[in-house]
């Protein structure tokens, strides 16, 4: 019998405690040094801007404690209306955009509609017609003086038609909530293509119709990505501001990310930081408790997952006589959400003064407008901010989240999870709100002087996207098998070595994936940039909403299509790449 | 060449308890020597063989390869995976998908600290390659390989660098059963061949009992009983040993006398009395159970009378004859038991037919009965 002869009889007994304390020093640095920077990134933003909120001159660094920001925003009637305002919008764009994303993914995933794999190759095509450009577009096609859908419909419905305007909560949530799509669709579409079909057909044996199995068996298992996807766009549109900066204003809809712009932005006097802070925490207030939800919502679904799996061919669901109508329908959508604004934008570009939709001015279309962009150097200092910040973030961002991404999966350490959650803390805090907090950090912080350059948009930048990119990160990463870094360290290799020649050429999918898709969303960002951009940093988005906002229509417009060029052919890049990566 | 000496460690459960993992494993392995680790899932074999190769930590313990330590929890010595100059084999072979044959085999080499000219490592890979006869596939992509020459692959990478030590993790797990009567021999060829110190962990006794110098049998994160295959067969020491290695039959008696100074006592079983090897450590009158191998059971017709030989003879009668080709699977009914017996299909004896079980007394293997609840199924020892 072998077991405590030998050598090990005369071991004395070591508290496993103390020798987890010593010899794995080497282990640890690595998640410790991420944690420290993923609190830096994640947490003090947060803290920061709480504490301003009780700081008497609203400064983080400065002394004293008051509560008097809260009382004098939460006494004044003004603050309910916004907060009610902002309510309405984030639900009725968060409503209108699952309704039309789960709609297009059953159409697309669950039916035999007809072109569905075209559909399907084209739904990210939207992701290049951000907010910022689908609002100025939608206020193209819409506006009551110069819009080219009164335009054309007048003969039909005579001046009536002008009573049908977007200048509305009605209208903002309808441009918001398109672009909402994508996304949504993002989530939903796998969760409808991976589910079960058993499931159904055991319901059907058991004798239930197809409209009594769609709602007490098929419904009940998208109710956890549904309310995920719901309380995420809630976070964001509770303070997104392209469309309440183009639509909103204008039409005198306020809703609190137009208010703390306002304030952030006085006519003249230094900003009111205090209230502007206690108007951010108590909105965090808000946001923590739909974070819960949305925690709450994805272990549920996490749970249904493993019910689930994957791989399987669901049954699709015969349209029959409906099929055209459907077609048309998604047809109808790509139309809203990417070639009318398109087309829009286009003509407002080429037209030489802007005067809405006349027939009698296709003549007169011209390219100079594109070729005037070229010559000022306000544009082309912005095109190059906007590409340098792009680049900066998408590679920080991704080098970032691998190294985080691998140390959640991989570490032995107990207190992983702890990064895991750290990454995530950005989902909670709108972007606004996030480029608030970096005024308030680097304004004070002179030891750092990255206030007013492009270098904070790209670190506000990293740190809004850091979420996203560690949870597709760690999609790449669980998909590696452990054995094939362990043969790597076995073989002698060291853990950069291993990182080198294994991980990140294993990973090369996801990088190139992930780094697309970080370029698209920095170049087209508004929310971040539009508070952190002072005279020497700005960027495309926020050019084009300035000349927006000047009455430069055929400017902004030139400026917009050119974006929406460069982002189209990045997204059909990446929709190429994710297909071609699925296929093989 | 190998020691592991008083090897520990828990895992956590996700309910807070402990699950021991390694419960003070221990041995040592000659220079090329041929080691088996042998257990059913969960007994800690894999652990033991990781905790080897650097990729799970102990809690406490020594592990010494060719006298240095790369493990001791006294002196807080923890050398990393990448430094202690193993060749090891995966279950999944982890062959690199984004590299060629030719690249697997180089890693090895392109990572190590001495640097090596290209023409330096094109012969060494060469030679790899060739031991494992997958010369002429250097620049195939490695996701074009099939199973077994994967297998072969791995081997190679494995030893490319010519360590000092050879681990493999159920290395024959993935292929068909032909192909793994084949990867067996050859395995062994490589190994005696290259002379190279191997420890192997599988939970197939055949492929155990086939390729070793020596078998460790694990159960419960510890080793319950080593020695060379012919021992491990002939002489279990538990009735967890005895079942899981091949097949047996436990009858259920109890030890009548004192073991004669041969070793050979009695025990009484419900159909009469067997005479039995009897360890000395079991006392008389102790109940035991006696292991008795299936192949080693003559059957005899009811009216043959045997010679008086000192063989033990029990009567019954044959429940089930199976034919399996090579052989015949007999049941026979004995008092308060049944029993199974391999014959040649030559000395089938049909069913119902009232027969006499005869056996050799030395393979009457008398075993204590306290562990056989552990053997029927292998479970975790939970500590709270």
């Amino acid at each position: 019998m072998a077991g405590r002869g030998g050598v090990a009889a005369m071991l004395p007994p070591v508290t496993p405690r103390a020798w987890s304390g010593a010899g794995r020093g080497r282990n640890q640095l690595l998640p410790v040094v991420l944690a420290a920077l993923l609190f830096v990134l994640t947490v003090v933003p947060v803290i920061t801007i709480v504490v301003a909120s009780f700081r008497p001159d609203g400064l983080p660094l400065s002394h004293g404690w008051t509560v008097a920001h809260y009382l004098k925003v939460w006494s004044a009637g003004h603050s309910y209306w916004l907060l009610i305002n902002t309510l309405v919008f984030a639900a009725g764009s968060t409503v209108f955009g699952i309704a039309l994303a789960g709609a297009l993914a059953w159409l697309i995933e669950r039916t035999d509609l007809p072109g569905a794999d075209l559909f399907r190759a084209g739904i990210l095509m939207p992701m290049a017609t951000p907010p910022l450009l689908l609002a100025i577009g939608w206020v193209l096609l819409m506006s009551p003086q110069i819009g080219f859908i009164p335009a054309l419909l007048k003969p039909l419905f005579g001046e009536g038609i002008k009573a049908f305007s977007i200048y509305n909560l009605a209208g903002m949530s309808f441009v918001q909530g398109l672009a909402y799509v994508p996304t949504s669709f993002l989530i939903l579409a796998p969760a409808m293509r991976n589910m079960d079909p058993s499931f159904e057909e055991a319901a059907q044996m058991s004798g239930a119709g197809p409209g009594a199995t769609l709602r007490r068996v098929s419904l009940p298992f998208l109710v956890p990505p549904l309310l995920s996807v719901a309380t995420l766009l809630m976070i964001v549109g509770m303070l997104t501001f392209d469309v309440p900066a183009v639509i909103g204003q204008r039409g005198n809809v306020m809703v609190m990310s137009s208010e703390i712009f306002n304030l952030m932005n006085p006519a003249n006097g230094l900003p009111a930081y205090g209230q502007i802070a206690a108007l951010n925490s108590s909105l965090f207030v808000l946001l923590a408790i739909g974070l819960f939800v949305y925690y709450r919502a994805t272990q549920e679904s996490e749970r249904f997952a493993t019910i689930s799996g994957k791989g399987y061919r669901a049954t699709r669901f015969r349209l029959g006589r409906w099929r055209g109508v459907a077609a048309g329908f998604v047809a109808f959508y790509f139309a809203l959400a990417v070639v009318l604004p398109f087309l829009a934008l286009l003509w407002t570009a080429c037209v030489p003064y802007f005067a809405g939709f006349q027939w009698q001015l296709i003549d007169k279309l011209t390219l100079k407008a594109f070729g005037a962009l070229l010559a000022e150097p306000r544009i082309l200092d912005g095109a190059l901010n906007s590409a340098a910040i792009a680049l900066t973030a998408a590679v920080l961002t991704t080098l970032l989240a691998l190294f985080v991404a691998w140390t959640i999966v991989r570490s032995r350490v107990r207190w992983v999870r702890l990064l895991d959650v750290m990454a995530m803390i950005p989902i909670s805090v709108p972007f606004l709100m996030m480029g608030v907090a970096l005024v308030f950090i680097f304004f004070g912080l002179r030891a750092i002087p990255i206030y007013g350059t492009i270098w904070i948009i790209a670190l506000g930048h990293l740190i809004v996207f850091l979420p996203l990119a560690a949870r597709m990160m760690q999609a790449g990463v669980l998909q590696i098998h452990r054995e094939l870094e362990e043969a790597a360290a076995v073989a002698g290799a060291s853990l950069l070595q291993n990182m080198r020649r294994v991980v990140v050429p294993l990973l090369k999918p996801t990088i190139v994936a992930l780094l697309i898709w970080l370029v698209v969303h920095s170049l087209r960002e508004f929310s971040v940039a539009i508070m952190l951009v002072s005279r020497d940093n700005e960027v495309l988005s926020t050019i084009l909403y300035s000349l927006w906002d000047q009455g430069q229509a055929g400017r902004a417009a030139a400026i917009a299509v050119l974006l929406m060029l460069i982002l189209g052919a990045l997204v059909a890049t990446l929709s190429w790449l994710t297909r071609r990566g699925r296929a093989g | 060449m190998l020691t592991v000496a008083g090897l520990y460690k828990d895992f956590a459960l996700h309910d807070g308890r402990a699950v021991k993992a390694l419960d003070g494993v221990g041995f040592t392995i000659e220079r090329g020597k041929f080691y088996t680790l042998l257990g059913p899932s969960g007994c800690g074999k894999t652990t033991t063989l990781r905790s080897i190769a650097g990729l799970e930590h102990p809690d406490r313990g020594l592990i010494e390869i060719d006298g240095a330590p790369v493990f001791d929890s006294e002196r807080h010595i923890l050398v990393p995976s990448n430094r202690r100059r193993i060749g090891m084999v995966f279950q999944s072979y982890a062959i690199w998908p984004h590299m060629d044959v030719y690249e697997n085999v180089a890693f090895p080499l392109r990572v190590a600290s001495e640097r090596r000219g290209e023409a330096e490592i094109a012969k060494r890979v060469r030679r790899a390659l060739a031991t494992v006869h997958l010369d002429g596939f250097e620049r195939r992509p490695a996701t074009r390989l099939s199973g077994g020459q994967q297998q072969r692959l791995a081997l190679a990478r494995a030893l490319v660098v010519e360590p000092q030590l050879l681990l493999l993790d159920e290395p024959l797990s993935n292929l068909d059963a032909k192909l793994r009567e084949s990867m067996r021999l050859e395995l062994r060829r490589i190994q005696t061949e290259l002379g190279i110190t191997t420890v192997y962990v599988t939970h197939d006794q055949t492929e155990a009992l086939a390729m070793s110098d020596r078998v460790a049998v694990m159960q419960n994160g510890r080793i319950v009983q080593q020695g060379d295959p012919q021992s491990i067969y002939r002489r279990p020491e538990t009735c967890f040993v005895a079942e899981f290695i091949g097949s047996t039959n436990l009858i259920a008696g109890r030890v009548a006398g004192a073991a004669d100074r041969y070793g050979e006592g009695q025990v009484t079983i419900p159909g009469g009395v067997l005479r039995c090897a009897v360890p000395r450590d079991i006392a008389p009158g102790a109940s035991v159970l006696v292991s008795i191998r299936p192949e080693d059971i003559v059957l005899r017709l009811g009216g043959e009378a045997g010679a008086p030989d000192g063989r033990n003879r029990i009567a019954g009668r044959v429940t089930e004859c199976i034919f399996l080709g090579s052989s015949v699977d007999h049941v026979v009914a004995i008092p308060e038991a049944e029993i199974r017996v391999w014959s040649h299909p030559v000395a089938a004896i049909a069913k119902g037919t009232e027969v006499v079980v005869e056996v050799d007394p030395a393979r009457c293997i008398v075993l204590p009965r306290d562990d056989h609840a552990g053997a029927a199924a292998p479970s975790q020892e939970v500590t709270p």
